[in-house]
C-alpha cells in the first residue's frame, strides 16, 4: 500500500514511474515495426551512437540542458541510421556488421570524448555517463514533460502513418507501385527510433533501450495475428513493464530501474512464447496432440469399417488387441475407445469393439471429404 | 609502463581480431557484443563464489553463461517463434541486466563497479602484477598472452576447416567437418576472449576490438589470408596510436583504440582501391562513359540500316532516346568520334567499319 | 484533356497501345541484365513474358515499373508516364517476395490494394472493407477472409495477391509467375479470374515460365533474352524458329513436349 501511496506523492517515485510508462508506450509500438522489418538490432546500434552527439553537445556549448544533449544524441543517431543504411547498400558487408561497426565506432568515440572532458579540471561534466547506463532516479518533472510530448508526437505520427507504414513493411515494393516514395516512409520510420532511442537514454541508457523495442514486441507477436492488436499490446507490455519496473526498482533495495524493467520485460516475453493464444509452445503442443487423437481416432474407425469388410459375416466384434494391430500400438487407444463407445460411433462388448450405424456413416463422410481433399 | 600497455592493448586487439574475423565472414558480427554481454552474471558468481577475479571461476562462470545465451538464441531460431535477429535482441539484455543487479547488490562487499566491468581500464593494468619464471608481470598481460596463442593455434590448426564452414557450410559437411562443432568452437573463444578482454577494453568495446579491423580488410582484399594479414597489422597499429593518442589528450584508452581503429575503417571505406567510394566514383565515370557510348554504339547498329534512319539516328532524337544531359550526350558522341567509331554525316550519326566491329566485341564480352 | 480526347476517339478504331516500351536498357553494376527492349502490348490482350532463366523477365517488369533503374528508354502506359497513371496500374508480385509471417489477415491484405486511391493518410472504411470482400469473392476466397496469412497454402495466397490487385481497379496488371507453386485446380481458377478481367476490358502481363500453356492461356506473347526476341500476338510470334532463337540450344531438348502440347 505504501508503495501506492509513494506513487502518487512520492515526487521523484511518480516521475519515474509516469515517464517509464509514456516511453514503453512509444518505444513499444515503434518497436514491433522495427522488427517485423527483420531490423531486431538497429535499435541497440543507434543507441550506442548517441553517445558522442552528447557528449559533443556538451563540448560546444557547455550546458547541460537536457534539451540541448538529447538534441546532439538525435543528430548522432540519424547519422548512424543514415550510415548503416548507406553501409550495407555500398559495401559487402552485412546488416549485422553495419550495426556492430557504427556501434563501434560511434560509441567508441563518444567514449575517448567522454573520457577527455571527465579528465578537465571544470567539474560540471560529472554525470554525462548517466547517459550509458540511465538513472531513472533523476528524473525531473521537465523531463517527464518532455518525454511525454515526444512519444505523444511518436504516436500520433504511427497513427496518421499506419497504413503507409504497415503496407510498407509487409510489401515494399507493390506500395511503391501505389505511389507511396519509399524513401519517405523509411524517413518517417527513421525519425520516430531515434525520437523513442533519444528520450529513452536518461532512464534506462544505451545499452538497455534495444530490449524496450525489441522485447514487447516479439512478446505481443505471440498473442495476435492483427498488426493494429500487436502495436497496441506491444505498447502496453512495455508501458507497464516500464511502471511495475520502476516501482520494484524503488522498493528498499534501490535497485537499477533499466535493468528490472529488462527483466520484467522478459518475464512477459517467456509467459508469451509458452502459452501465447496464437503460436505459443504450449498451444502449439496441445493442438497437435488434439490434432493426433483426431487422427488416431479416424484410423481406429477405418480400421473397424476394414476389419468388418474382410468378414463374410457381418455385426463381429473385434478385440482390441486386434485394433492395435492395424492403428499400431498407442497408450491412447483404451482413452480413444473410450471416448468413442462414449460418442456413440463404436459399440463394446467385453473388450471387443463394432462400428455402429453413426460411426459407418461417418466413415463414409471420411471416404468422401478424402476424394474431396485429392481433387 | 607505457610499453606494458601498449604490449596488453596489442595482445588484446589480436586476441579479438582472430573470432572477430569468422564471424564477420558468417555474418553474425552481433553475436559477440551479445556474448560480451551475458557474461556479466556468470563473472559475478564466479567473482562472489572466491571473492576475486583472479581465480579461474570467473572465466568458467562467463563461458557457461555465453553458452546459455547462444544455445538459448538457436533454440529460439528453430522454433519460428521470433526471426532473425530478434532472438540476440530479447536474449542478451536480461543476462546483462541479472548482472548488473548483481553488482548493485552486493556493491558494498564487492570491487567491481559497472563503469569499469563495461568501459575498462587499461591504464590501471600494470598495477595488478605476478611473478612469472622470476619476471614480474601485470596479470592482464600473462591472461592476453595465454588466450592469444590459444586463438593463433586453434587458428593455424582449423585455418582450412573454419575456412570451409564460413564460406560453404553445406561443403564443408559433406567433407566431414561437423560445422555445429566449429560453430561451438567460434562461440567458445569468442566467450574466453571476451571474458579475457573485459576488464582491459570494456565489454561494449569488445565488438569494436572484433570486427572493426576486420570490416576495414574485408574493404581492403577478398583473400582470407591476405584479410588476417591486414587485420592483425590494423589491430597492432591501432593498438599503438590508441594508448599514445589516449596518454597524449588524458582520455580512456580503450575508446582511443576504437577512434583510431574507426579512422582506419573510414580511411579504407573511402580509398580502398577496389571498393572505396573515391575509387568507385572514379571509376563510376569511366565505365559510365564506355558504357553510354556502348549503347550509343549498339543504337546506331541496330537503328541505323531501317528506313527511319534519318529521325533515330540524328543528334536530337539520340538525345531525346537516352536520359543524358545534352552536355554529357554531346561528350558520348565526341568520344565516339575520336575514336573513330562513329562519323557524323549531314544531322546523322553512322558507324563507322571499326565502330561496327568495336561493338560486336563489347557485345560479346556482356554476355 | 488531350488524353481522354484520345481514348473517346480511339472507340471508334482500333484499340490503342496499353504499354509501350522503347529503347529499354537495365544494367546491375554496368552489366546489362536488358539491352534496348522494344515492345508494346495493345490494351485488352493477356500477354506472356517468357524466356529462358537469366533472361530478365521479372526484371522487365520491376522497370516498367521503376522498382529498378533503368540506364535509358522509356515506358508509357497509354502514352503517358507512370508517374501519371500509378492508379491504372497494380503490380501482383512473386509470392517469395514478402514475409507471409506478417501479422495480418487476408482481408486486411486485400485491401492494402485500395491505399494508393486513398493517398497518404486516409483511412480505408466501409467502402473500402466491401470493395475487398467483393473483390475475394471473385477469386473465391470469401470464407478465408479472416484467416491469417501464414496459414494459406501457395495457390491461397495466389488468390489473395490477385484480389489485393483487384481492389485496385487498374486498367493494367502486371504479375509476375502467378501460377509457379500452385496446384492445377489452383491454377484453371487464376485462369478464369484473369479471363474475366480480361474481359472487363484489362490488360494483362504476365511472366510465364511453363512454354506448355503458353499457346492455351494466353492470346500475346513477348519473348525474351536480355533483347526482345519477338512480340506480338501469339499464333505469330510463338514459333518454333522464335522459341529456338529465345532458348538457344535449351530449346531442342523441349521440343516434342511443346509440339504435344500445341496439337
Amino acid at each position: 500500500m505504501s508503495l501506492l501511496y509513494d506513487l502518487f506523492f512520492d515526487y521523484t517515485l511518480r516521475n519515474v514511474a509516469l515517464g517509464t510508462l509514456l516511453l514503453g508506450l512509444g518505444s513499444g509500438a515503434i518497436g514491433s515495426f522495427m522488427t517485423l522489418r527483420g531490423e531486431s538490432l538497429i535499435g541497440d546500434a543507434i543507441a550506442h551512437a548517441t553517445l558522442p552527439g552528447v557528449v559533443l553537445a556538451y563540448l560546444l556549448t557547455s550546458t547541460k540542458d537536457p534539451l540541448l544533449l538529447l538534441s546532439g544524441a538525435a543528430i548522432a543517431g540519424i547519422l548512424g541510421i543514415g550510415a548503416i543504411m548507406g553501409l550495407t547498400r555500398t559495401t559487402k558487408i552485412d546488416s549485422d556488421g553495419a550495426n556492430g561497426i557504427i556501434l563501434s565506432i560511434f560509441f567508441g568515440f563518444g567514449l575517448l570524448l567522454l573520457t577527455y572532458i571527465q579528465k578537465l579540471p571544470d567539474a560540471s561534466q560529472a554525470g554525462l555517463d548517466r547517459f550509458i547506463f540511465g538513472q531513472a532516479a533523476t528524473i525531473v518533472a521537465s523531463d517527464v514533460a518532455l518525454i511525454a510530448i515526444v512519444q505523444g508526437v511518436v504516436l500520433l505520427t504511427l497513427i496518421l502513418f499506419f497504413k503507409e507504414l504497415k503496407s510498407s513493411t509487409f510489401d515494399p515494393q507493390s506500395t511503391t507501385v501505389m505511389g507511396f516514395n519509399r524513401k519517405i516512409i523509411d524517413a518517417i520510420f527513421a525519425t520516430l527510433l531515434v525520437a523513442v532511442i533519444v528520450t529513452g537514454l536518461q532512464t534506462v541508457g544505451v545499452i538497455l533501450i534495444s530490449a524496450l523495442l525489441v522485447t514487447p514486441a516479439a512478446a505481443a507477436r505471440q498473442w495476435t495475428h492483427s498488426l493494429k492488436t500487436m502495436v497496441i499490446l506491444s505498447s502496453l507490455f512495455s508501458g507497464i513493464s516500464g511502471m511495475v519496473g520502476s516501482l520494484i526498482s524503488a522498493t528498499e533495495m534501490n535497485l537499477p530501474t533499466g535493468p528490472i524493467i529488462v527483466l520484467v520485460l522478459t518475464a512477459i516475453v517467456v509467459i508469451s512464447l509458452l502459452f501465447g493464444s496464437r503460436r505459443g509452445l504450449v498451444i502449439k503442443k496441445v493442438s497437435q496432440y488434439r490434432r493426433q487423437g483426431h487422427f488416431d481416432e479416424r484410423r481406429i474407425l477405418l480400421a473397424l469399417d476394414e476389419l468388418s469388410r474382410s468378414h463374410d459375416q457381418r455385426g463381429l466384434y473385434h478385440s482390441h488387441h486386434t485394433i492395435s494391430l492395424l492403428v499400431g500400438e498407442r497408450h491412447s487407444m483404451r482413452r480413444l475407445l473410450a471416448k468413442l463407445v462414449k460418442e456413440g460411433a463404436i459399440l463394446k462388448e467385453g473388450d471387443a469393439y463394432l462400428l455402429s450405424k453413426q460411426g459407418e456413416a461417418t466413415v463414409a463422410s471420411l471416404a468422401l471429404e478424402e476424394v474431396h481433399h485429392d481433387r | 609502463m607505457t610499453a606494458e600497455i601498449i604490449i596488453i592493448a596489442t595482445l588484446a586487439s589480436l586476441a579479438c581480431a582472430i573470432p572477430g574475423i569468422f564471424l564477420l565472414l558468417k555474418r553474425m558480427a552481433l553475436i559477440s557484443d551479445a556474448i560480451s554481454h551475458s557474461i556479466l552474471p556468470g563473472i559475478v558468481i564466479g567473482f562472489l563464489f572466491r571473492q576475486s577475479l583472479n581465480t579461474p571461476y570467473p572465466i568458467v562462470g562467463a563461458v557457461l553463461f555465453a553458452m546459455v545465451m547462444v544455445i538459448t538464441v538457436e533454440a529460439l531460431n528453430r522454433s519460428a517463434l521470433v526471426k532473425g535477429d530478434t532472438a540476440i535482441a530479447i536474449v542478451f539484455p536480461p543476462l546483462f541486466s541479472i548482472g548488473v543487479v548483481l553488482v548493485s547488490l552486493y556493491a558494498n562487499n564487492v570491487h567491481l563497479d559497472t563503469d569499469a566491468v563495461l568501459l575498462g581500464e587499461l591504464a590501471f593494468a600494470p598495477f595488478d602484477r605476478m611473478m612469472l619464471f622470476g619476471h614480474s608481470l601485470p596479470k592482464s598481460l600473462v591472461k592476453m598472452a595465454i588466450i592469444l596463442v590459444m586463438n593463433l593455434t586453434i587458428m593455424l590448426l582449423l585455418f582450412k576447416e573454419l575456412k570451409v564452414s564460413t564460406f560453404d557450410p553445406v561443403l564443408s559437411r559433406s567433407l566431414g567437418f561437423s560445422p555445429s562443432l566449429l560453430h561451438y568452437l567460434l562461440m567458445f573463444i569468442t566467450s574466453v576472449t571476451a571474458v579475457g578482454a573485459f576488464d582491459s577494453v570494456g565489454a561494449i568495446l569488445v565488438l569494436a576490438f572484433m570486427i572493426t579491423p576486420t570490416a576495414t580488410a574485408l574493404l581492403l582484399t577478398n583473400s582470407l589470408l591476405v584479410m588476417v594479414l591486414i587485420t592483425f597489422a590494423i589491430s597492432s597499429a591501432s593498438s599503438l596510436l590508441g594508448v599514445l593518442l589516449a596518454i597524449r589528450i588524458d582520455s580512456g584508452i580503450s575508446g582511443a583504440i576504437t577512434t583510431i581503429m574507426g579512422l582506419f575503417f573510414i580511411t579504407a571505406y573511402l580509398f580502398s582501391p577496389t571498393v572505396g567510394v573515391v575509387t568507385k566514383i572514379r571509376n563510376k565515370q569511366r565505365i559510365a562513359l564506355e558504357y553510354a557510348l556502348s549503347i550509343v554504339l549498339y543504337h546506331l547498329l541496330h537503328h541505323c540500316e531501317e528506313d527511319d534512319m534519318e529521325t533515330e539516328c540524328s543528334y536530337g532524337h539520340l538525345r531525346l532516346q537516352f536520359n543524358y544531359s545534352p552536355r554529357y550526350m554531346r561528350k558520348v558522341v565526341h568520344t565516339g568520334v575520336r575514336r573513330g567509331l562513329i562519323e557524323q554525316i549531314g544531322e546523322v550519326f553512322h558507324l563507322t567499319e571499326s565502330g561496327k566491329e568495336t561493338h560486336v566485341d563489347t557485345f560479346r564480352l556482356h554476355h | 484533356m488531350p488524353w481522354e480526347h484520345k481514348r473517346t476517339e480511339s472507340m471508334n478504331h482500333e484499340p490503342q497501345i496499353a504499354i509501350e516500351v522503347e529503347d529499354l536498357t537495365v544494367a546491375y553494376h554496368h552489366n546489362p541484365v536488358l539491352w534496348d527492349i522494344d515492345l508494346s502490348i495493345p490494351e485488352g490482350v493477356i500477354s506472356a513474358i517468357v524466356g529462358p532463366n537469366g533472361a530478365g523477365k521479372s526484371t522487365l517488369i520491376k522497370a516498367m515499373l521503376r522498382l529498378v533503374p533503368i540506364s535509358s528508354g522509356t515506358v508509357t502506359f497509354f502514352g503517358r508516364p507512370l508517374d501519371e497513371m500509378r492508379r491504372s496500374v497494380a503490380y501482383v508480385p512473386q509470392r517469395s517476395e514478402v514475409d507471409w509471417d506478417f501479422p495480418t489477415t487476408v482481408h486486411d491484405v486485400v485491401m492494402m490494394g485500395s491505399y494508393g486511391a486513398l493517398g497518404w493518410i486516409r483511412k480505408p472504411g466501409r467502402r473500402e472493407r466491401e470493395k475487398a470482400m467483393s473483390a475475394l469473392e471473385k477469386v473465391g476466397m470469401v470464407e478465408f477472409a479472416n484467416r491469417q496469412i501464414s496459414e494459406l497454402s501457395g495457390g491461397q495466397q495466389q488468390r489473395t495477391f490477385i484480389a489485393r490487385a483487384l481492389v485496385q481497379d487498374a486498367n493494367i496488371l502486371l504479375m509476375d509467375e502467378p501460377f509457379a507453386g500452385v496446384d492445377a485446380a489452383t491454377e484453371q481458377a487464376i485462369l478464369a479470374v484473369l479471363r474475366d478481367l480480361q474481359q472487363a476490358g484489362k490488360t494483362l502481363v504476365i511472366v510465364h515460365h511453363d512454354l506448355l500453356t503458353v499457346k492455351s492461356y494466353f492470346d500475346h506473347v513477348i519473348l525474351l533474352n536480355v533483347h526482345t526476341i519477338a512480340d506480338g500476338p501469339i499464333e505469330r510470334t510463338f514459333t518454333e524458329e522464335n522459341l529456338e532463337r529465345a532458348y538457344k540450344g535449351k530449346f531442342s531438348a523441349m521440343k516434342g513436349r511443346i509440339d504435344e502440347s500445341v496439337v
